[in-house]
């Protein structure tokens, strides 16, 4: 068994709105895959069928190997978007609850770790109601994480989170991947996913937009970037080869390539039109593809 | 001032603009409607079959003539044409003859025997009549209530033998009329215009004159025992004395109490599902177990939290009437039946208080939901006392089928009529567990789609598509 989770032809639907719909997805085990889409594109939807949360109203949805049973749940651990804590209860206590729901009959010392490890220690006593953000929201890291699940989906975790707790926590997610486990991270933060994700899936409009390691979506779906500005002047790109779009900077102008285009082409290009005070090469980001995507996408749907 | 009215203005639309102003606007009359005609619900349902009741007189020479008075006082109150309505009404204080009670009333009269032994197992046979539905009721006038100065003993007064915590009709139509007709009687023996007579006793007629023109009645003196029973070896052993008051007090006690741990139990059940699907918790708590353990877990909690409540409060009871010597007048399975009903209400009602509450993203909403669940809780409440007034007739045995009334109305009834047939509370209590296995699965249904729906109440065609949709 290789993957940890497998969606097939999988459809949710609220009423008439299709939130997922047909969607065929793999995610490997042991890895960490980055769920990436706009907002209402259907990822927490998405999470939710893997979480069994909702059923698919077609298609099926296997966790851990496990189809339709509920049994697989123990084994999962799950960080909703919405953070969801009781507010009088006392922090251990309540991490303690949690874990004992997944199974864990001594959750104590488990528990005590992880506070330790984030900064909480001091907190085990205190009731959520006390805790600033950042720290409801490691406690709720916790709650999804200390029975060692087999397979964690975090939906936004980061969201509230100060850059050195922020990096404790994708500490923590290399740790669970390193320990084998599969992690599920839903994200805005394209750095995030660029940086911790092995795979990465965009969701838009519900359907599967784009799926594989970064590597391999950089090789489909990334464009040469230059930025290069002029002694003399604006650059007139309508003079220039192979230029996909270009972007106005300002004193600089930022040109994508169309994909098999040499950038040695263009400098030369360059070059005839005056002397070149910049010539940065990039790759695409992330971020880049991603607009570039979901662009598309809403491009070809108004046309159809 | 005006930014005031602005403010109220919304208030008010707030208020009067939504469905649970609606319905209650729609629910209020007829509760209302429904309470105050409570009583004459329970006439219409009354048996309007003739009771028998049976007395024992055992004052010398010719008694205190206990049952053709008593005849005669039922015959004037049919020639006033019964008036039931006015009779309620009347007390013993204001100086009305209750009438009315008579009516259905038979009256037989009892040859006394000589011997205490045999008198004793005469009682016991009228028991046994009473307990066979043959009597309503029996009454025994002691030798000794003729006496001026009676000492308080059931020798020198009235008792009155039952097997009901509460039977107004006989209590005070029979009872209170026996015993002032014993006073009467008590005065004729020192009336020295009575001398002439063969025994100074007023007559019937004249009884009858007295009690309307000196328009009094008193029940001061009259005895309320259990009916006799036979000990272990055989022997005939007199009922058990009621302690004065406390009878009466346990059926409606018992039920209002089991009414009030349901509310205790299950109403913060319902802020709690609330306060989860508003902080969001749900979510977590459905990622680690599915919707129907959770509901079952919730139930199970509040059962066993109502439980113990109960379980204080009801041991405090019993203790304070140990202490207090009227632990004698409790029926010790009374407890055994008050917390199977009492479990039972609140798996029930819990379930229908968490699924509305799963229905709902707040109070406001929850109310309009919460109203029929409120509704069918607390009527059967307006139906206490005409059902432990009479536990076996038709209308406390209907109301005690209907699954969301059993509860509170069969636990009256077992608390006011002590012979009670064992089938009747065990088919109530199957009754309840059927519908209450059944609300759970409702409640389940409506819960996992419910808990993780946030915005607007559901409607009702929504609502029965969340419970019969197949995900």
């Amino acid at each position: 068994m290789t993957h940890a989770v497998v969606l097939t032809r999988a459809t949710k639907r609220f009423g008439r709105k299709v939130a997922v719909d047909q969607m065929d997805l793999s995610v490997r085990r042991g890895s960490v895959t980055g769920f990436l889409g706009p907002n209402g594109s259907g990822k927490t939807t998405t999470l939710r069928l893997i979480t069994r949360l909702y059923e698919p109203e077609e298609g099926t949805v296997e966790v851990l190997g496990s189809v339709r049973e509920k049994c697989a749940s123990d084994r999962v651990g799950y960080l909703p978007e919405e953070r969801g804590l009781y507010r009088s209860m006392k922090v251990l206590e309540l991490l303690c609850f949690f874990a004992r729901l997944k199974g864990v009959r001594s959750p104590e010392a488990s528990v005590r770790e992880w506070l330790g490890r984030l900064d909480l220690a001091e907190a085990a006593g205190l009731k959520v109601e006390a805790l600033s953000k950042g720290m409801a929201q490691r406690v709720q890291f916790i709650g999804a994480v200390a029975h060692r699940p087999e397979l964690v989906i975090l939906d936004e975790p980061f969201s509230g989170l100060d850059p050195v707790h922020a990096a404790q926590i994708s500490d923590a997610i290399r740790e669970l991947k390193a320990a084998g486990s599969t992690v599920i991270l839903s994200t805005h933060d394209m750095d995030v996913a660029e940086r911790m994700c092995d795979s990465l899936v965009l969701i838009h409009e519900g359907r599967k937009v784009l799926d594989g390691t970064w590597a391999e979506v950089r090789s489909r779906h990334g464009r040469v970037t230059v930025r290069a500005r002029l002694a003399d002047g604006p650059i007139d790109t309508s003079r220039l080869p192979g230029v996909e779009r270009c972007a106005d900077l300002g004193a600089e102008t930022a040109i994508v390539l169309e994909p098999g285009v040499d950038s040695q082409e263009l400098l030369r290009a360059l070059q005839q039109q005056g002397p070149i005070t910049r010539f940065d090469l990039g790759e695409s980001t992330l971020r880049e593809i991603f607009l570039d995507l979901v662009g598309a996408t809403r491009m070809e749907e108004a046309a159809a | 001032m005006e930014k005031i009215l602005v403010i109220a203005g919304r208030e008010f639309r707030a208020a009067v603009l939504n469905k649970a102003f609606l319905v209650s606007l729609i629910l209020m009359p007829v509760l209302i409607l429904i309470s105050s005609n409570a009583s004459s619900i329970a006439q219409g349902w009354k048996s309007q079959k003739a009771r028998s009741i049976a007395i024992i007189d055992r004052t010398p020479g010719i008694g205190v003539e206990a049952v053709p008075t008593l005849r005669l006082l039922r015959e004037r109150e049919l020639g006033q044409g019964a008036p039931a309505e006015k009779s309620r009404s009347d007390t013993t204080e204001n100086g009305g003859l209750p009438g009315g009670q008579l009516a259905l009333l038979e009256f037989e009269s009892i040859t006394p025997p000589a011997d205490p032994a045999e008198a004793l197992k005469l009682r016991y046979d009228l028991g046994r009549r009473v307990a066979a539905g043959e009597l309503a009721a029996f009454f025994d006038i002691g030798p000794a209530a003729l006496e001026t100065n009676p000492q308080p003993t059931g020798e020198a007064s009235v008792t009155y033998y039952t097997d009901k915590a509460l039977d107004r009709d006989i209590l005070l139509g029979v009872g209170v009329k026996l015993m002032t007709i014993v006073q009467l009687q008590r005065t004729a023996t020192q009336n020295p215009l009575l001398l002439m007579r063969k025994e100074r006793r007023y007559s019937p007629a004249e009884i009858v004159g007295l009690v309307e023109a000196a328009g009094k009645t008193a029940s001061k003196g009259l005895i309320q025992r259990d009916l006799p029973t036979l000990s272990e070896s055989g022997a005939v052993l007199e009922g058990k004395e009621v302690q004065s008051g406390l009878r009466p007090l346990v059926p409606i006690f018992a039920a209002i109490f089991l009414f009030m741990i349901v509310l205790i139990g299950a109403q913060p059940q319902l802020q709690g599902v609330i306060e989860e699907k508003m902080n969001r918790i749900g979510e977590v708590l459905l990622g680690s177990a599915t919707s129907f353990q959770l509901l079952c877990g919730k139930l199970l909690g509040m059962t066993g939290t109502g439980l113990v409540l109960s379980m204080v409060y009801v041991g405090g009871g019993l203790m304070a009437a140990r202490h207090w010597n009227l632990a004698g007048d409790l029926r010790w399975d009374l407890p055994a039946w008050f917390f199977l009903f009492q479990g039972l209400a609140l798996l029930l009602f819990g379930s229908l208080f968490i699924a509305v509450g799963s229905a709902c993203s707040d109070m406001k909403q929850a109310q309009t939901l919460l109203m029929p669940v409120s509704i069918s809780l607390s009527i059967p409440l307006m139906f206490l006392l005409p059902v432990m007034e009479d536990p076996t007739g038709s209308l406390a045995r209907s109301l005690s089928f209907i699954p969301l009334a059993t509860p509170t109305v069969m636990l009256c009834r077992l608390a006011a009529a002590p012979n009670l047939p064992l089938w009747e509370p065990i088919l109530g209590a199957f009754l309840v567990l059927v519908t209450t296995v059944g609300a759970i699965w409702v409640a389940g249904r409506i819960f996992r789609i419910g808990f993780l729906t946030t915005g607007k109440a559901p409607s009702l065609m929504e609502l029965y598509r969340w419970i019969f949709s197949r995900s």
